[in-house]
């Protein structure tokens, strides 16, 4: 049973290409954005945003964050919460081999180092999950409660 | 221009059921949910929960909000997205049935289901939330032949 839902939640997380993230500002304030994803193990997403954004500003005051990954009819969904930062050094080698192949193969657009990196205005950034769970719909036939609620699941 | 781009954020919400919806706790540690919403004015946003679920004990404590909409499907590069923000409550007395009325026709309208107050009162599963929102933004791609600057930006716009 549990299984199932894990693997609900791969399928959703595979087949949806944009996450709702949720960040916050220093006072609390909350934001969200949606941005295109790339992972390779459903624990480690990552995307490209411009510096000056809001959610990356906010990123720099405070490193935990929310997702939500659905479709347009919200027929799946999972939420997840962890942290994300930007990434430099050996992690930043390390994401944009990732990030630029799985952009190559399904948005048809290389990254590369040099495109994340000053004086470009666009940097790399990871979130990293902690905690997985789906959305069961309150007329599920086997799940529902009447209304919708999250169970956990381990990805 | 600027009367283009509102429209642009019209058409965004009118386009789409969900919204991600953007909570703290007390903490301040944010959490995002999907919701489906009914709205009239691109203003007040109206949506069921359960008094339960987190974004809603969320609110409880920290009645400020975000919101996206956008239309996860589309190819990469065409994206469109509404970004917003407000405070949210649950609904009571006159507000309640004001924003029912609103909730109950854009139901049934759209997926064919009604609500009643009996379904967001007392021993009901669901309470009745509103997003009132204060501010309005779209997302100008950093593509965008007009007015893209090459990396994705926001602007705001009045509705």
């Amino acid at each position: 049973m549990t299984d199932d839902l894990s693997d609900l939640a791969r399928s959703v997380i595979d087949a949806t290409k944009y996450m709702a993230l949720g960040t916050a500002d220093e006072a609390g304030h909350p934001w969200v954005s949606p941005v295109w994803f790339a992972t390779v193990d459903r624990r480690d997403f990552h995307w490209v945003s411009g510096h000056e954004t809001r959610h990356s500003r906010n990123l720099e005051a405070r490193q935990e964050i929310a997702l939500a990954i659905y479709d347009p009819s919200a027929a799946g969904a999972v939420y997840i919460s962890g942290t994300a930062k930007e990434l430099t050094g050996a992690e930043l080698d390390e994401g944009i081999e990732i990030f630029g192949r799985l952009s190559r193969t399904n948005a048809g657009r290389d990254w590369k180092l040099a495109d994340v990196q000053p004086p470009s205005e666009h940097r790399l950034y990871r979130a990293t999950a902690d905690e997985y769970y789906v959305l069961i719909r309150g007329a599920d036939t086997e799940r529902g409660r009447g209304v919708d609620h999250r169970e956990r699941v381990e990805l | 221009m600027t009367e283009e781009l509102s429209d642009h954020a019209r058409s965004v919400i009118d386009a789409n059921r969900y919204m991600a919806l953007g909570t703290v706790d007390e903490a301040g540690k944010p959490w995002v949910s999907p919701v489906w919403f009914a709205t009239e004015d691109y203003r007040s946003f109206h949506w069921v929960s359960s008094p339960d679920a987190k974004h809603s004990r969320n609110l409880a404590a920290h009645p400020e909000v975000a919101i996206a909409i956008y239309d996860s499907s589309v190819p990469v590069g065409g994206a469109q997205a509404v970004y917003m923000k407000g405070t949210a409550s649950e609904l009571t007395g006159a507000e309640l049935e004001a924003g029912l009325e609103i909730y109950d026709r854009v139901s049934r309208k759209d997926i064919g289901r009604g609500f009643g107050l009996e379904d967001v009162q007392g021993a009901a599963l669901f309470r009745l939330y509103r997003a009132t929102v204060s501010e309005h933004w779209v997302l100008i791609a950093g593509r965008d032949p007009e007015r893209g600057s090459g990396v994705d930006r926001s602007e705001q716009v009045t509705l």
